[in-house]
């Protein structure tokens, strides 16, 4: 049974949505073992709690609080996977924008200032993302807030959202993935969650692919639960460090969250359930050749006595269906740590690598391909900012006659290509260095280029003709008093030359003159569009969401496919990263206009209802779930209702 | 320099005293916890200390532990070089500990009201502090408390300051190293059993406490009925229980943490839950019977943040909750405490939830 109150009356149309989605919410509920509860009203929002009951005996909610400006009828929105700011992540080097509540602390205030950092709700934002809803565009129509677990650390749902799909959303910390039903927006409902005990050989989820059947894959960056062997799904036995350490996994999930398989990225163990060393190419940058190039932390041979270089943390995850093929890519074992007060970060925590599966067997994926990214012309003072480290996102090609993937390493600044996911012993090349798109933040002269510059979410266009990335820049001063930094941004590249150029492409940045002004070979990308977010918190634009559907004419919506060939016209941005690393970010969530040469444009029409700035703002005061303060956006998705 | 008045120092702590009860009153209801009608009363002579002193304008938090004639911890939440004393003539440096943050000393208060006085360069400020007569109190002299004078004193000082943000007028009549509690006792051997159904020899790291042999004892019993061995010492391929106190634990995390120890697995007595043990604590696993992430536990941390960011501990916890006549959770279940730091920007990072620096604690396991 599920209930609602409301406040006020609402207009009579939406009402009679409502009740039409609340009908279908029941049959949901019912059919899919919902317990649902009624929740508190306030004034001009509706409040709708769905919750279901977890395998250890909790009852989760989601809480969908919906606000009297919400239109009737089809409609488009961004739906924004938010955690609450508060204490925890308050340091020396974010800030929480123009709210200071948390900030120059008196220890008089403290019974004002005490609730600002209290720990509250994460939540799902629901955007009015229809241009034509002139009153409504922009504004946070509802917001869904999920209990009883805090401090969830929102991260990533799946890449794209097609209808139908259910939307799967990840908490880093929490070690959750929550499956929200989305079909009756702006009211949200929970259908599943997968907790910690369900993965156990697998934490820190990152990133979803939802498939066409409806279940998804996921990352799960880290390790096991509890240290020691673990058994996966389809028996095979590795050993692991531990939570947030490593091997990680890929986990396949139902449609209510239920895990149908914990996948191993590492490939088989040898004896003892021992996971086999990945050592360096025959030449690669400053690591000796075959040589251990992934580091894990407790340090090898404190684990077990034999080899243990595992680089196997998986962090991006795209799929090709029709070639049978899921790519991940490795950023880094997340529990990396300074263990010496003076030395640098041990450059080899973060990963090299890219793995590709045959997914003919969805529940056994065969890893087919390790693939350790070139090292490129730049030759770094740091070794943790040499092009190939942390590889963090990977995004294949979509049509049906392009067989391609790239990939990006956020702290080396690279972009690379392979023409062919299908090839066991696919090549790898570096295609693009950021460099050339960097802007410094002062002065005219770019510091290092693209070292640790934040390289993040990375995706095609449908229609493959382009290449979208989004990078949270680096705070002038990061490398020291000579480095003036670099903006964030979000960049496009023209990749049809690269695309069509098959297995025989030419493309490769291999000298300090096509790091700074593009690939010198014809079928190199080129830089067609560059969009600065201006961000001075340390953070920036860290992920990005494709605009994949069209409105009809008679308001329904269409969505853009591969196969119906039409381009995407629009995305959006969210500036923020994860707070407790020191990269946090002004929390604003921006629409960025795609024209058909690629060029980017801020949405200026698309605005913060508070403050009437381009851009809305995730640090606000008030939330249709409350005065809760600022909150992170990390990531988002475009959701219709037809 | 010269000296503020002494008046000003007493209007501003009591100030400042009157405002964090208000504050510890206010989580403590919000929280469902009860208040002793102690708590709206003054400063009682003879009993833990709260107070704040204001140097160069920093507001800093003071305890003293146990605030009677005798020996006494003194705890100021500050990084930097200070002194402390009775007199300015007989001032003794504020010192480090291994497994805490803040700086440390440990001093002699004579009986009866007088003052203390702190000093950091040129600048000093005061307070008057009332430690009672040398006789007046049940627990006895302070120098009984041996766990204030060892190398786990901040545990106890944790320990003290979590009783007296809910109540005041703590009497500090031990410390938590001086017994097995029984939630302790219970959380370890919830623990054991996880250990022997998973069927690999252990290593066990404790030290000379009552607490740490009590609790290896019990491990070794639970174990042993099982048929589950203790290893002689830590070998490969096989996890490490550390029961030993703050200091001796997190120079064992970080051996672990090195590679100079080996160790598939680092489990953890729960009293090991606290920020500067656990700062380079790789997955490690601990049997809790409360979950950090809950609302009390986060009002706990929320307070202690706005004293100089102390850091929040499960005994620190334990008394804070008990101080209010709050009945601890039996229902105990592991948590993995790690960091999740996933970018090298080379800047320090300390923030967190507050139990786990850079990082978070999350359940891995159901109610055992």
């Amino acid at each position: 049974m599920l209930r609602r109150r409301e406040g006020i009356p609402m207009r009579s149309r939406l009402a009679l949505r409502r009740a039409t989605a609340l009908s279908t919410l029941m049959i949901l509920a019912v059919a899919g073992g919902v317990v649902a509860s009624e929740g508190p009203a306030t004034a001009n929002v509706t409040v709708v709690t769905s919750s279901i009951l977890g395998s250890d005996g909790v009852t989760y909610t989601a809480t969908s609080h919906v606000t009297a400006s919400a239109v009737s009828g089809p409609g488009k929105y961004l739906l924004v996977w938010a955690g609450d700011a508060n204490a925890s992540d308050a340091n020396s080097n974010n800030s929480f924008g123009t709210d200071t509540i948390l900030h120059g602390i008196n220890i008089n205030d403290l019974p004002q200032t005490v609730d600002g950092a209290t720990v509250k709700s994460d939540f799902l934002a629901v955007i009015d993302a229809e241009p034509t809803h002139t009153a409504t565009y922009g504004k946070v129509v509802g917001t869904v807030t999920v209990g009883p677990i805090v401090l969830n650390e929102p991260h990533h749902m799946q890449y794209i959202w097609h209808q139908g799909n259910k939307v799967f959303a990840g908490g880093l910390f929490s070690d959750i993935t929550y499956v929200f039903d989305v079909s009756a927006l702006p009211i949200v409902t929970l259908t599943g969650i997968n907790l910690p005990t369900s993965t156990p050989c697998g934490t820190v989820p990152d990133a979803y692919w939802v498939l066409n059947d409806g279940t998804a894959y996921g990352t799960y960056m880290g390790g096991a639960d509890v240290p020691g062997v673990c058994t996966y799904s389809n028996g095979r036995i590795l050993a692991s460090n531990g939570f947030a350490g490593s091997p990680g996994e890929i986990v396949r999930l139902s449609e209510s969250g239920a895990t149908l398989a914990e996948i191993p990225a590492a490939p088989p163990a040898g004896l003892l359930g021992i996971v086999p060393s990945e050592t360096a190419p025959p030449i690669y940058g400053n690591v000796q050749s075959g040589a251990p190039v992934c580091t894990v932390i407790p340090a090898v041979g404190s684990i077990i006595p034999l080899p243990f270089s595992t680089c196997a943390n998986p962090h991006g995850i795209q799929v090709r269906e029709d070639l049978n093929r899921m790519v991940t890519s490795d950023y880094a074992e997340p529990r990396n740590i300074v263990l010496h007060p003076i030395q640098n970060l041990d450059a080899n925590v973060f990963r090299p690598t890219v793995r590709i599966f045959d997914i003919t067997n969805r529940n056994d994926p065969t890893l087919v391909s390790v693939s350790f990214m070139p090292d490129g012309p730049r030759n770094e003072s740091f070794g943790v900012h040499e092009e190939f480290r942390g590889m963090m996102e990977t995004t294949v090609t979509n049509l049906p006659g392009h067989k391609g993937a790239f990939a990006e390493s956020m702290c080396g600044g690279a972009v690379y290509y392979t023409p062919d996911i299908t090839n066991p012993n696919p090549v790898w090349r570096q295609v693009f260095d950021n460099s050339r798109a960097e802007v410094p933040i002062t002065g005219s002269v770019l510091y290092q280029g693209g070292a640790c510059d934040g390289g993040s979410w990375l995706q095609t266009s449908l229609d493959d003709k382009y290449l979208y990335h989004a990078v949270m820049g680096r705070p002038a001063g990061s490398l020291g008093a000579h480095d003036p930094g670099i903006e964030s941004m979000v960049y496009t590249l023209d990749i049809t030359n690269l695309v069509n150029a098959g297995t025989g492409f030419t493309c490769n940045i291999d000298t300090i003159a096509e790091v700074l002004d593009g690939g010198a070979e014809a079928d190199c990308p080129t830089l067609a569009g560059r969009l600065i977010i201006h961000d001075t918190t340390g953070g920036g634009t860290h992920w990005g969401a494709l605009d994949n559907f069209r409105r009809n004419a008679n308001g329904t919506y269409t969505e853009i496919t591969p196969a119906n060939n039409a381009p995407v016209e629009r995305f959006a941005t969210s500036n923020y990263f994860v707070a407790r690393t020191g990269r946090d970010g002004n929390h604003l969530v921006c629409m960025v206009n795609v024209a058909g040469n690629g060029t980017l444009a801020m949405d200026n029409s698309f605005r913060d209802e508070n403050t009437g700035d381009v851009c809305v703002s995730f640090n606000r005061l008030t939330w249709p779930h409350g005065a809760n303060g600022n909150a992170k956006p990390h990531s988002q998705l475009f959701v219709v209702t037809s | 320099m010269k000296l503020r008045p002494e008046s000003r120092h007493t209007r501003l702590s009591l100030t400042v005293f009157a405002v964090l009860e208000t504050l510890a009153i206010a989580v403590a209801v919000a929280a469902g916890l009860g208040i002793s009608s102690a708590a709206t009363s003054g400063p009682a002579p003879g009993t833990v200390q709260l107070r704040e002193v204001v140097l160069d304008g920093e507001h800093l938090a003071v305890l003293i532990a146990p605030g009677r004639p005798g020996i006494n911890l003194i705890h100021v939440g500050t990084d930097g070089d200070m002194s402390v004393g009775r007199a300015l003539t007989a001032m003794t440096p504020l010192t480090e500990y291994p497994a805490a943050g803040g700086r440390w000393a440990l001093i002699w208060l004579s009986p009866g009201p007088g003052t203390m006085w702190f000093q950091r360069g040129p600048s000093r400020a005061s307070f008057p502090i009332d430690t009672g007569a040398a006789t007046a109190h049940p627990g006895g002299q302070a120098q009984t408390l041996s766990g204030l004078s060892g190398p786990d004193a901040p545990e106890c000082a944790s320990a003290a300051l979590g009783a007296v943000l809910t109540t005041r007028g703590t009497v500090l009549t031990g410390c938590p190293t001086d017994q097995l509690a029984d939630i302790d006792a219970i959380a370890l051997s919830k623990l054991a059993g996880f250990l022997a159904r998973r069927g690999t020899p252990i290593a066990l790291i404790g030290d000379s406490s009552a607490r740490s042999v009590a609790a290896g004892e019990l491990v070794r019993r639970q174990l042993g009925a099982q048929g589950l061995s203790v290893l002689p010492e830590p070998q490969p391929g096989h996890p490490v229980l550390i029961t030993a106190g703050w200091a001796a634990a997190k120079s064992t995390i970080d051996r672990i943490a090195t590679g100079s120890l080996p160790a598939l697995g680092t489990y953890l007595a729960p009293w090991l839950l606290t920020a500067p043990v656990l700062a380079n604590a790789s997955g490690a696993i601990l049997p809790l019977p409360f979950d950090p992430h809950a609302s009390t536990a986060q009002a706990y941390r929320n307070v202690l943040r706005h004293l100089n960011d102390i850091p929040p501990s499960a005994s620190g916890y334990r008394a804070f909750m008990a101080a209010a006549s709050s009945q601890p959770s039996t229902a105990v279940r592991l948590y993995a405490v790690s960091r999740v730091t996933i970018f090298p920007n080379g800047h320090d990072h300390t923030t967190g939830d507050g139990w786990m620096p850079g990082g978070t604690t999350t359940p891995v396991t159901p109610t055992l």
